[in-house]
């Protein structure tokens, strides 16, 4: 009885740290979407018809928006769902949350999603023999233009010659 | 030495609830004893030691020398009541120094790993946030700056004499440059270990290498024989902002350094130990920098020897680094 109990208690750790191990936990997006759920502003049937023919600058609160991913893509609704702008819809027209968005990219990203997927490509969090924190696609590259946007770096160090190191 | 200590430690623990009496059994114990030169002076140490914490001593300025320190073994010689004795010594002289109460801990290297670190260079866009994250976390004085270089290089070189570390920039990566960050490689076969006159730098049994810094006597010999400048030396005593300092600290990696050690990348040893990734990686904010257990199948980086092409700097130099770049 003692041992069977026993059993149970250490096969349930077993369990969970096994579980644990293998737990790599993927960003949710849906959590950092600015304006997400869609649906709050896009209900109406009309406001859809007038999303069907699209120019930039778009009208807020996605003014700022701009397209530099494939010139020959114009279309939104290459990735977004028309039918419920919640959701994201693959080539072969099943439907995703934008959680799952790195399915998307990899549609044609294949390469980069099986690096993604090993923990070679991306950003990752958390610690390096447990739980692991993974970023998706998206909160590193605006699927919009997803070039990686330059930044400014820090600080130079100072150079021994010339203090403040004025060099260019 | 290891029969006194063996004596010492019931008495202690014998008399800690009466601090008065341990310390006139200590005495009596020095008095009595029979004198030998090295537990004299071990006996007078242990005294000052426990009369300094029994009664509250007014803070003093912590000198430049002191006795404890002067008589104090190699790392790896230390018992775990001499380590203890030591790193109380460290917290309290950096209290008395900057007025920050530390942790002080000396996490040991953990079973079946081998710590390696790659980095790709496709990726890596020269920001500099790893410079300054290594800085804050190791709390180098602005007179090192980081363990961390980066070096612009001009694209189809790999000659790091053709690039400098002092680019400024405003909007980084640069057209026709990419950006080379080099730190310790933490070799198997370092010249900077085979060099050192006192064995004040070794590599554990998890790949890194460390520096005992109050065994280091300054001669420099490993920052003359490190091909990758990975060593520095403190020519002064470190200037350290005492409000921003990491409290987080470990004997062998981020406390503060006396003046005239060398001082090296630890792989933020006082973090990776107890499972998280260093400081550098955290602050890549292009998820350049892999870091893991090489020996774990699973890890990012045994995954990227399986499936990327991994090169390191001056392999000619066959020191065997364990810091390896990749173009992703």
């Amino acid at each position: 009885m003692k041992i069977g109990a026993l059993l149970l208690f250490f096969s349930t750790l077993l369990c969970v740290s096994v579980f644990a191990e293998s737990t790599i936990e993927i960003e949710k997006r849906v959590l950092a979407m600015k304006n997400f759920p869609c649906m709050k502003c896009h209900t109406q049937k009309d406001q859809l018809q007038v999303l069907k023919k699209m120019t930039f600058p778009l009208n807020k609160p996605h003014s700022e928006l701009t397209f530099k991913h494939m010139p020959t893509v114009k279309n939104c609704y290459t990735c977004h769902n028309k039918d419920n702008l919640n959701t994201l819809h693959l080539f072969n027209k099943s439907t995703i949350s934008f959680d799952q968005s790195y399915q998307l990219c990899s549609q044609c990203h294949g390469e980069k999603k099986r690096d993604w997927g090993l923990g070679i490509h991306g950003r990752q969090m958390g610690s390096w023999n447990e739980k692991k924190f993974r970023f998706t696609c998206v909160s590193c590259h605006d699927p919009h233009r997803p070039k990686f946007k330059q930044m400014r770096a820090d600080p130079a160090p100072q150079h021994p010659n010339r203090k403040g190191g004025h060099h260019e | 030495m290891s029969e006194q200590n063996d004596s010492k430690d019931p008495e202690q623990n014998a008399a800690h609830d009466k601090r008065q009496g341990r310390f006139q059994a200590l005495a009596e114990k020095a008095l009595n004893a029979p004198i030998k030169r090295r537990s004299f002076l071990t006996n007078i140490l242990g005294m000052t030691a426990t009369a300094a914490a029994a009664t509250v001593v007014p803070v003093k300025k912590a000198s430049a020398f002191s006795f404890e320190k002067f008589f104090q073994k190699h790392y790896k010689e230390l018992t775990p009541q001499q380590k203890k004795d030591v790193f109380a010594r460290i917290a309290r002289e950096t209290k008395q120094e900057y007025g920050r109460a530390i942790n002080l801990q000396d996490p040991p290297a953990l079973k079946g790993v081998k710590f390696a670190y790659c980095l790709d260079l496709s990726t890596c866009n020269g920001s500099r946030k790893c410079v300054t994250a290594c800085a804050q976390e190791n709390n180098i004085p602005a007179e090192i700056g980081s363990y961390i270089k980066v070096i612009e290089m001009p694209i189809g070189s790999l000659n790091p004499e053709k690039g400098t570390i002092f680019y400024q920039g405003k909007s980084v990566p640069k057209d026709g440059k990419y950006y080379l960050p080099v730190q310790c490689n933490h070799c198997d076969n370092a010249p900077c270990i085979k060099v050192c006159p006192v064995e004040a730098t070794w590599k554990e049994a998890d790949g890194i290498v460390v520096v005992d810094y109050d065994w280091c006597i300054g001669c420099r010999y490993c920052q003359a024989a490190c091909p990758y400048e990975a060593r520095h030396f403190n020519f002064k005593k470190p200037t350290i902002d005492a409000s921003n300092m990491n409290t987080q600290q470990a004997y062998l990696s981020n406390r503060v350094r006396p003046k005239g050690v060398m001082e090296k990348c630890t792989f933020c040893l006082q973090r990776t130990r107890k499972g998280q990734y260093p400081a550098c990686l955290e602050a890549c904010p292009t998820g350049a920098r892999k870091f893991g257990n090489i020996l774990d199948k699973d890890s990012e980086v045994n995954q990227i020897f399986r499936n990327k092409r991994v090169f390191v700097l001056k392999e000619e130099l066959n020191t065997m680094p364990q810091f390896f770049y990749y173009f992703g």
